[in-house]
């Protein structure tokens, strides 16, 4: 190649250099890479300077911790990219609640199996008499079992979306499982409302009968002579265990009611946050306004405490309404008990019927 | 039936009818899947 030849190639590589140059400050403003360069000098800081101080690190953890901005949209909701709550939601409902719950319904079958063997099936020591007397009516027994079939289910549904993926999923599959689960978040939607029905007419039919009174203080001081045999402390129509049972279904089947009511969107009230505000009016640091979520998975926590612990009380109603105690099942399937389990478990009462005693005693 | 757990059976068919008429009327009044979806949803 001639030094001329040269010459020309390099002029030509000059120009198209001065041409590129040229084109490329069209499109970027400046051949200095200033973007770069304030990258390099601003510590982190997000380029541009739009969100302020904040480091772009910064700005992600603040989204990721909750934070709140603003939009022009109706749903103010939206504002919230993140809701960190669930985590600590998740975290407590597959961990601390899921536990704590599981152990307590073994525990009161343990307790009341080791009860059962120390003490037995409690009798009526006088043995049966033959007489009975009227317990319960049609429409009192109708209550406690529209209730008591209707808790059956909502408890069997619950324990199922906690623990089915561990119990029945192995042993049904997973089709199968999803089935059945769908199934039985239905039948917790509706037979809710049943409880509900329930446990009004419970109260109704027996609010008036289980007003703690002074006898109950005694009754509870011996234990109601479950430990002993031949003991029976005087009762009215309902003893102080029964008043608390009923007082835990009335006030845990209410909370029950309306946290469920609140999850299903039929009423819109800030339960939580109302509450919060009282608590934080004593002096207690809550906080006051909650979003719906935030109260939705309280309302979750709080559903399902109430109702692993009335699990746990029914448990033990069961047991000493049914295998525990000799007599007692009659009350809420004829409505007749005998009349010496009358008198051994409710003297008080009986004291107060003796004319609607029926039967010639036996012999 | 017998007389003993009449009021068992009575209780239970109310408990069933009553979940059945709660069904219906919450499936009547259901959102729809737009409804549902929204992001004025507060389910989501």
């Amino acid at each position: 190649m001639s030094f001329l030849k040269l010459g020309k190639l390099a002029g030509m590589v000059a120009v198209l250099g001065i041409v590129l140059a040229a084109g490329f400050v069209g499109v970027v403003g400046s051949l200095d890479l200033s973007v770069s360069k304030a990258q390099a000098q601003s510590a982190g800081n997000v380029p541009g300077n739009f969100s302020g101080n904040l480091s772009d690190a910064d700005l992600w953890r603040g989204i990721r911790g909750g934070v709140r901005g603003t939009v022009s949209i109706p749903d103010k909701r939206a504002a919230q990219l993140v809701q960190s709550d669930g985590d600590l939601w998740r975290a407590a409902k597959n961990g601390i609640l899921s536990q704590v719950g599981g152990w307590s319904l073994l525990a009161i079958f343990i307790v009341l199996g080791v009860f059962y063997a120390f003490r037995g099936k409690i009798m009526v020591d006088s043995g049966l008499s033959g007489q009975t007397i009227e317990r319960f009516n049609g429409l009192e027994r109708f209550a406690h079992w529209l209730t008591a079939s209707s808790f059956i289910v909502l408890a069997l549904t619950g324990l199922n979306i906690f623990y089915g993926r561990y119990v029945i999923k192995p042993l049904l599959g997973a089709e199968t499982f999803a089935w059945l689960t769908s199934m039985g978040k239905f039948a917790h939607n509706y037979i809710g409302f049943a409880f509900i029905a329930g446990i009004i007419l419970m109260f109704v039919l027996w609010v008036r009968d289980n007003v703690p009174l002074l006898e109950d203080l005694k009754w509870l001081a011996v234990g109601g002579g479950l430990f002993s045999k031949g003991f029976h402390p005087p009762a009215k129509r309902f003893n102080a265990g029964q008043k608390l049972i009923f007082w835990a279904v009335i006030i845990g089947g209410g909370s029950l009611s309306i946290s469920g009511l609140a999850l299903l969107t039929i009423i819109d009230i800030p339960l939580w946050a109302g509450s919060f505000s009282i608590l934080s009016s004593l002096g207690f640091d809550v906080p006051s306004t909650l979003s719906p979520l935030q109260e939705n998975q309280l309302n979750v926590i709080w559903h399902t405490i109430v109702g692993m612990t009335m699990m746990v009380v029914i448990v033990g109603h069961i047991y000493i309404g049914s295998v525990g105690m000799e007599g007692a099942i009659a009350a809420v399937s004829t409505g007749q008990v005998d009349l010496n389990w009358a008198k051994e478990h409710h003297s008080l009462w009986v004291e107060e019927h003796q004319g609607e005693i029926k039967g010639q005693p036996a012999e | 039936m017998s007389e003993s757990w009449k009021s068992f059976c009575y209780g239970t068919i109310a408990a069933i009818a009553i979940a059945a008429i709660a069904g219906v009327i919450m499936n009547g009044t259901a959102k729809t899947a737009g409804e549902k979806y929204a992001t004025s949803s507060t389910r989501l």
